[in-house]
């Protein structure tokens, strides 16, 4: 009790840090507008962009794996963190929304989006599924709650029919994903960005993103804790990650033969060389879970929880690599010097106040998830599974 | 030894000769230089001929029969060879839509090549292209850009909503961002003298702007502020039966602007040329704004 106290006030610290920092530069923006953030009329998507994409990667990817490995691969005791799972997704998603919105020029008038829609625009098609995922991903976060509380048509639904929320939640997530993938790739413009394989790339990126973020909660706010099925469940979760990690890799590699060398050059620089997301974020999780294959049981858990810190703190360079380096390039020679001015450049590097805004909708998150973990365990409380038909 | 007598004779004859020689070929030559300067009334009967054909007056008027017209095409070409990069053209659009700082229409793209001694420069002026399958247009999320019937690609100010993916998805980076810029004086000090031109900026900062027939003063966060932007081929000069500015201010009449629609026009005449160039065609996008090479 103590030790959720403790989490619960440094969750907390954190989350009002963060949100007073990014309420300062979201009043900067309010106030003066879209100068003070640093990307420019050449390089019109910046950090915002990015952020909001690598959220969706994280959040998607989290339920993605969720739903695979128990609804597929039948691992049923992943059941006992659903709650938990379901809250932490919701939020990501809603903080993503956040980032986006705070990215648009006219924010106010960002709704349009669904009352005078576009349906050529995949832009259109990606708000659509956005609230679409999130519907779904609210409604499996009550549907849970209310089973964990014994509510007999929650508990039915969950046992009967939790298979259909469980695929939706796949094809929801997969076509989102898909859909900010086609977001990118049918820019004809954009050579580093044209063709089928960035929809895969970002399905696949987002599943190594989320099965870290899973791994982490489960280890968190697991109720079983201490007993076998726990050790079992860490050991699955380290053998999909490092599964997924290996696939993601090679079909990384089989995409990258098909590109031009000027493309993999445009990935690979910039200000956040992706060589090293690819070190701390993708090599070395796979020695750790490696090691992790032989070790015992109380390394096993440490060994996963270092590896999933590893990739979420790396893997981020990835979506802003592959969406801002691109853009940073001359489509015709000249441009960049036709006429000076600080916004129409070809150089990018996000500015203060720029990272500052995108901590609000994280501390937002953040101070969410503290303070529903807490609802939560007073209205709907895990459960473990250990030792129970599930 | 002695000269004899005929000798004598003979040379002062060749030289009698080559003297009224000389004196020949000098009043020959003074009667070729002799030029009669034309009355100003010879003048305008003889040069009447060239005045008609000045690209400017010609397209004036073929711009003012086409806008009557139900059905055209307004296209610009841009004669490189002509271009010296002078960007008249580019203060001229500035200063006719009232641009704000860190916004350009129609900037001149100067580009080196070669290795010295043998360089060269080139310059290309960068307008909108008004693309016949403009990519900008189906990403935007609100349907706030559009063809016309024109050709000409529009934004509305009122329904964009900023999310600039029509600035990813050009693939001539010809639209901009409004980051909402006030004035180019801001942070200088004001010390009225001081700076050259200060007394004339404040009215240029307080004029609306008229960009598709309407009035858009710069006020606080108010559209265009924060709305992608690009050039319109001036559509307010047009519909009021003027050229582009850019098209009238070109110093070395590199610019023609016309519909296509009409066979008789200039721009007609000089799209169907073989030194005829378009930019990124590989693209499908049919960009409607041709460069003679």
């Amino acid at each position: 009790m103590i030790k959720k106290i403790i989490w619960s006030v440094i969750g907390l610290v954190i989350g009002v840090v963060l949100l007073v920092i990014g309420g300062i530069a979201f009043s900067k923006l309010l106030k003066e507008g879209h100068i003070i953030t640093n990307y420019t009329s050449y390089v019109p998507w910046g950090l915002g962009v990015s952020w909001y994409v690598y959220l969706v990667w994280l959040e998607v990817g989290t339920l993605l794996s969720f739903a695979i490995l128990v609804y597929i691969f039948g691992l049923k005791h992943l059941k006992s963190i659903a709650t938990i799972l379901y809250l932490s997704g919701f939020l990501i998603l809603t903080s993503a929304v956040l980032t986006i919105l705070m990215d648009i020029g006219k924010m106010q008038k960002a709704f349009d989006i669904f009352f005078k829609p576009h349906f050529s625009s995949m832009i259109a098609w990606m708000a659509w599924m956005h609230v679409a995922y999130s519907g779904v991903v609210g409604l499996e976060l009550l549907i849970s709650i209310l089973a964990n509380r014994g509510a007999k048509f929650a508990i039915y639904i969950d046992t009967a029919f939790g298979w259909i929320p469980g695929m939706v939640s796949i094809v929801a997530g997969t076509v989102l994903i898909s859909i900010i993938g086609t977001l990118f790739s049918t820019v004809s413009g954009m050579a580093a960005w044209r063709g089928g394989s960035l929809p895969l790339l970002f399905l696949l990126s987002s599943l190594v993103a989320g099965i870290a973020l899973l791994s982490i909660i489960y280890i968190a706010f697991s109720p079983d804790k201490g007993t076998d099925v726990y050790s079992r469940v860490v050991k699955s979760l380290g053998k999909t990650t490092l599964a997924f990690i290996v696939i993601a890799m090679i079909a990384g590699f089989g995409v990258s033969v098909t590109l031009r060398t000027s493309v993999i050059d445009a990935y690979f620089s910039g200000a956040y060389n992706a060589i090293w997301a690819v070190i701390l974020g993708l090599v070395i999780p796979i020695i750790i879970l490696l090691l992790q294959l032989t070790s015992n049981a109380q390394k096993s858990w440490y060994m996963l929880t270092a590896a999933s810190i590893l990739m979420l703190i790396s893997l981020w360079v990835i979506p802003y690599n592959v969406i801002i380096n691109p853009q940073m390039v001359e489509p015709i020679p000249g441009i960049a010097e036709a006429f000076l001015h600080e916004k129409l450049t070809y150089l990018y590097t996000p500015s203060r106040t720029e990272v500052a805004l995108n901590m609000l909708p994280i501390g937002i998150a953040i101070l969410g998830f503290t303070l529903g973990y807490w609802i939560l365990n007073w209205i709907s409380p895990l459960k473990p599974t250990a030792g129970k038909e599930v | 030894m002695e000269e004899s007598r005929r000798e004598f004779f003979k040379k002062v004859a060749g030289g009698l000769i080559a003297g009224a020689a000389v004196i020949t070929v000098t009043k020959k030559a003074d009667t070729q230089t002799k030029v009669e300067l034309p009355t100003p009334e010879d003048a305008a009967k003889r040069y009447k001929k060239y005045l008609a054909v000045d690209p400017l007056i010609r397209m004036q008027a073929e711009l003012k029969e086409s806008v009557k017209k139900p059905e055209k095409r307004w296209i610009m070409v841009i004669d490189l060879r002509k271009c010296v990069g002078c960007h008249a053209c580019t203060v001229a659009c500035m200063a006719e839509n009232k641009l704000p700082p860190g916004i350009v229409y129609r900037p001149v793209m100067d580009v080196e090549t070669g290795q010295y001694p043998n360089v060269s420069r080139k310059f290309t002026p960068k307008p909108c292209f008004h693309c016949e399958n403009p990519s900008c247009v189906p990403v935007c999320p609100v349907g706030a850009t559009w063809k016309r019937e024109d050709g000409i690609v529009v934004i509305d100010y009122n329904k964009c909503i900023g999310c600039r993916y029509c600035l990813i998805a050009c693939p001539y980076n010809v639209r901009v961002f409004d980051f909402g810029y006030k004035d180019y004086l801001t942070g200088f000090p004001a010390s009225e003298g001081l700076i050259l031109g200060q007394e004339g900026l404040n009215p240029f900062n307080e004029k609306p702007s008229l960009e598709y027939n309407k009035k858009w003063k710069r006020e606080g966060h108010k559209s265009p502020v924060s709305n992608a932007r690009k050039c319109h081929f001036c559509m307010h000069r047009i519909s009021a039966g003027m050229l582009p500015a850019c098209t009238v201010t070109c110093i070395g009449r590199a610019t023609y602007f016309g519909d296509k629609l009409n066979p008789n026009s200039l721009v007609s005449e000089l799209v169907k040329k073989p030194n005829v160039m378009r930019l990124r065609v590989e693209l499908g996008t049919n960009p409607q704004c041709y460069y003679l090479v």
